[in-house]
């Protein structure tokens, strides 16, 4: 026994320092966390099967790419033949092509799974490691099971010529079949990649996650400088940075990976479970609820003055689209990102449980605080916030799930750099996609509806509104300015432009109203909440039901009817004391 | 009974059956709760499987055994583990105090040492610790560390020297004489080493990481024209383009016409980036490929 501290492990390095902290790590300790410096947080590199071993069910992973070769097929050689760097990498690997794939779980949920080892030949993709991924994506789609592809490369191997060049198609191509097929594509991308492999199958993932300063692009760094001639910022191409240009969808610190993960495989588990299931379950998955059912006639509902709706509407208590998720579901899980500029924080969206359905939920955001308003710009999206939504539009349509959009804004942001960026356009097609969207979608108005920017996300096949919510072509205050030729005819203009629920549900914009409590839901955001829940279920249980076409061609009918003669209901006048 | 217990357990350890091994030492120490052997493997195993109770279990072991050298080392490793570098630098001391000889110990004291803040007991340690064991050993690839931390680059030169003769292969090693000996003014010995570093690492691409090297030692050397032909070499091997504003500089400091050069502080600030990066590359290889050997 007492040999065993001193004699064998004499030669062995046990304690690495950390590259970013410069902090000594005991090889245990550093295991134990995840490969992640418990100083300063840096995200090691890992070994492919290291990383399957953290990430899956122990000994569930059983590989499916032993059968696979390196073909050289230019007979390539530099300062040595292709061979012979092949044969090094092997050494130098735990893997014989630079790649895996096989099968596993993740807390019992199968997936499918393929993984790039950078220290084979900078983890570059040549055609075996094009075909790994291909294999996977093939099999996941034969099976119907979630495939989730771990990147870390510098982009297409040299090597290999133009049939590198090619994957960057035939993985392509692949994960699009998944896409279409309705199969759920996790791409983890670690540190780093770049090149060949972020502009093919690396980043077409329906969900794209990153771990923490993971450097992520296309062109390196330095090659863009001095190009450009500019310094770059700091942080410039890693994972944050990637996440604030919309990107991303997540960026997750290694410890929170597999649970992360996991949430998406079982909200993706459960629609695929409804995927061939008949109305009645479908129906079945929702909740019971506790809430008050949703008031379809205006008589119902209490006369008060649009003015004192407008300040209710806009109360800096009143629960906002994050609050009323928790309320109304479980196990929110947020997704980021465009794909072209920018995150924009004023919509905020992500996949959600409703019962034992899982629920695509899209909403603008305003927050309580300052800080929380001026994080969100007062809930005004700018067209980033639109694509974003329209992604997650795209995304509920893959993969058959309802789709919740929650309607709390001002107004699309009025700004130079929105309109740059096709404002207009982002709002028209979000209304268009979603007038067509092949899902049920469901949209509740919970504070201020504000025109265009409202509409984008409301083109429903219902749509609800709060007790207390308005819903208008323009603010009071822009009317009354415009119209009145008077800014503080603002309360005269709210009366006018007959924003309020009782209101909108005899004109037939809306479908049904959501009571509040007694004073607005600001007084009990919770019972609020509970009646939103309510709404949203009895709306998707006369939805469900529903195929696809006829979904499509309500909706249709919906919208059509509008300011149609014969099929518009007209309000009557306001009386002389209203209008004054 | 329970000496056969711990030598099957042990049998387990040593296979990597870490599971079986607990469950076997667990099992014996139900009937012999006392057994400094038992208590040992189960709390190494523990160590190794994540139990929350190997620490306390290999406590319990230095209590009944305080002059068992090995637990005191057990104990310190499984402190490690769990960040406690205080505790386990004492429990280190324990251990090199009964077996001198425990140069893994030492080793490990040293770097508790270190991370603790106690930069020149550890860099005792760590020399003591590196003269007594291979080249190439924690100690040794870790002081090289410790003495560029301290600006102690002579001795850090050194250390580097023994590695690098003790592993011709290690490039890092190489990398490490070649930076100190460029920090320390031996600028033959820099470009000699940067050289080997050259032949050593044939990967396409790296060419550009030691040419960096010698262009950085040529300018240290006030030598123009040298660092000029160096340069005009590099980017044929650079594709992402750091040489570019360097020859511009470069150009200027010869007296040739350059259109937009950097300053001597950008140009030095872009080589030592191309050397860290360098170095980071190798240093993560050689922490994977000891990471295998660690299993």
């Amino acid at each position: 026994m007492a040999e065993l501290a001193t004699a064998s492990r004499a030669d062995v390095v046990e304690w690495f320092r950390c590259p970013s902290c410069a902090a000594f790590v005991y090889h245990k300790r550093l295991r134990r966390n995840l490969g992640v410096c418990p100083d300063c947080n840096h995200h090691f590199r890992l070994r492919i099967r290291e990383r399957l071993g953290q990430l899956l069910d122990e000994g569930s992973f059983q590989e499916l790419s032993g059968d696979l070769e390196i073909l050289d097929v230019l007979s390539f050689a530099d300062s040595k033949p292709y061979v012979e760097r092949i044969a090094q990498a092997q050494k130098k690997s735990e893997t014989k092509t630079g790649a895996l794939h096989g099968t596993g779980t993740i807390d019992g949920l199968p997936i499918v799974v393929a993984g790039i080892d950078f220290s084979f030949i900078g983890g570059s993709m040549g055609g075996a490691v094009g075909e790994s991924i291909t294999r996977a994506a093939e099999l996941a789609l034969e099976t119907r099971t979630p495939l989730l592809v771990i990147s870390a490369s510098g982009g297409a191997r040299m090597q290999e010529g133009c049939v590198s060049l090619m994957q960057m198609v035939k993985t392509s191509q692949a994960v699009a079949r998944l896409g279409e097929g309705g199969v759920l594509f996790i791409s983890l991308l670690t540190d780093p990649t770049y090149g060949g492999v972020s502009a093919s199958y690396a980043t077409l993932g329906d969900v794209l996650i990153a771990e923490p300063d993971a450097h992520i692009g296309f062109a390196g760094p330095t090659v863009i400088e001095q190009t450009i001639r500019q310094k770059l910022p700091d942080g410039f191409q890693t994972a944050g940075f990637l996440l604030e240009h919309g990107m991303l969808d997540l960026v997750e610190p290694r410890e929170g990976l597999r649970r992360t993960i996991r949430n998406l495989l079982e909200l993706h588990a459960r629609a695929e479970a409804a995927r061939g299931e008949d109305a009645a379950a479908r129906q079945g998955r929702l909740p019971a609820v506790e809430g008050k059912a949703p008031i379809v006639d205006p008589e119902q509902l209490p006369a008060r003055d649009p003015w004192e709706i407008v300040q209710l509407a806009r109360h800096i208590d009143r629960p906002r689209f994050l609050d009323l998720v928790g309320f109304a579901f479980d196990g929110f899980q947020e997704l980021h990102g465009d794909r072209c500029f920018e995150e924009d924080h004023a919509i905020v969206a992500g996949l959600a449980q409703l019962g034992e359905m899982a629920v695509m939920v899209i909403g603008q955001q305003k927050g309580h605080t300052t800080s929380e308003l001026v994080e969100h710009n007062f809930g005004m999206p700018e067209p980033e916030g639109y694509r974003k939504s329209m992604r997650l539009m795209r995304y509920a349509a893959r993969f058959g799930l309802p789709l919740v959009t929650i309607v709390d804004t001002p107004g699309a942001y009025p700004g130079l750099g929105a309109e740059e960026r096709g404002q207009s356009n982002a709002i028209a097609e979000s209304i268009m996609l979603m007038s067509r969207l092949p899902v049920p979608a469901v949209t509740v108005v919970t504070g201020e509806g504000g025109s265009g920017g409202a509409l984008a996300i409301a083109a429903g096949d219902r749509v609800l509104m709060m007790e207390n919510a308005y819903y208008s072509v323009i603010s009071p205050e822009g009317c009354s300015t415009i119209l009145f030729k008077d800014a503080s005819a603002a309360p005269r203009a709210a009366k006018a432009l007959r924003i309020t629920s009782p209101e909108l549900l005899r004109l037939g914009v809306m479908d049904a109203v959501v009571p509040e409590p007694q004073g607005g839901a600001q007084t009990d955001p919770a019972a609020a909440g509970a009646n939103l829940k309510a709404a949203i279920v009895a709306t998707l249980g006369e939805l469900l039901p529903l195929s696809t076409d006829e979904l499509i061609a309500q909706r249709y009918e919906r919208f059509r009817k509008f300011g149609t003669p014969g099929r518009q209901p007209t309000l009557p006048p306001l009386s002389q004391g209203e209008t004054s | 009974m329970s000496a056969e217990a711990a030598q099957q357990a042990d049998a387990h350890f040593q296979a990597g059956e870490f599971r079986e091994s607990r469950a076997a030492a667990l099992a014996a120490l139900a009937g012999a709760p006392e057994d400094v052997e038992l208590l040992l493997i189960a709390g190494r195993a523990g160590v190794e499987l994540d139990a929350e109770d190997a620490t306390e279990q290999l406590r319990r072991a230095t209590e009944l055994a305080p002059e068992n050298a090995d637990a005191w080392h057990y104990l310190g490793e499984a402190l490690a583990t769990e960040g406690r570098m205080d505790e386990a630098g004492e429990a280190f001391r324990r251990a090199v105090e009964l077996n001198p000889a425990d140069q893994v110990a030492l080793s490990h004291l040293g770097h508790t040492s270190a991370a603790t803040g106690r930069e020149e007991e550890a860099v005792g340690y760590l020399s003591q610790a590196a003269q007594s064991m291979r080249g190439a050993s924690t100690a040794a690839i870790n002081l090289v560390d410790m003495y560029r931390t301290l600006g102690h680059y002579e001795e850090a030169l050194a250390q580097a020297q023994r590695i690098a003769e003790a592993e011709p292969e290690d490039l890092v090693a190489a990398l490490d004489v070649a930076e100190l000996s460029l920090e320390v003014g031996q600028l033959d010995e820099a470009v000699a080493a940067f050289e080997r570093l050259r032949t050593l690492d044939d990967v396409p691409g790296h060419e550009i990481y030691p040419l960096h090297g010698m262009i950085a030692t040529a300018i240290k050397r006030e030598d123009w024209q040298g660092a000029l032909g160096l340069a005009g070499t590099a980017p044929l091997s650079d594709p992402e383009g750091r040489t570019l504003n360097l020859i511009a500089f470069l150009q200027a400091q010869a007296g040739e016409p350059a259109e937009q050069a950097p300053s001597r502080e950008e140009v030095d600030v872009a080589l030592s980036a191309s050397l860290h990066d360098y170095r980071r590359m190798h240093a993560d290889d050689r922490r994977l490929a000891t990471e295998d050997l660690l299993g």
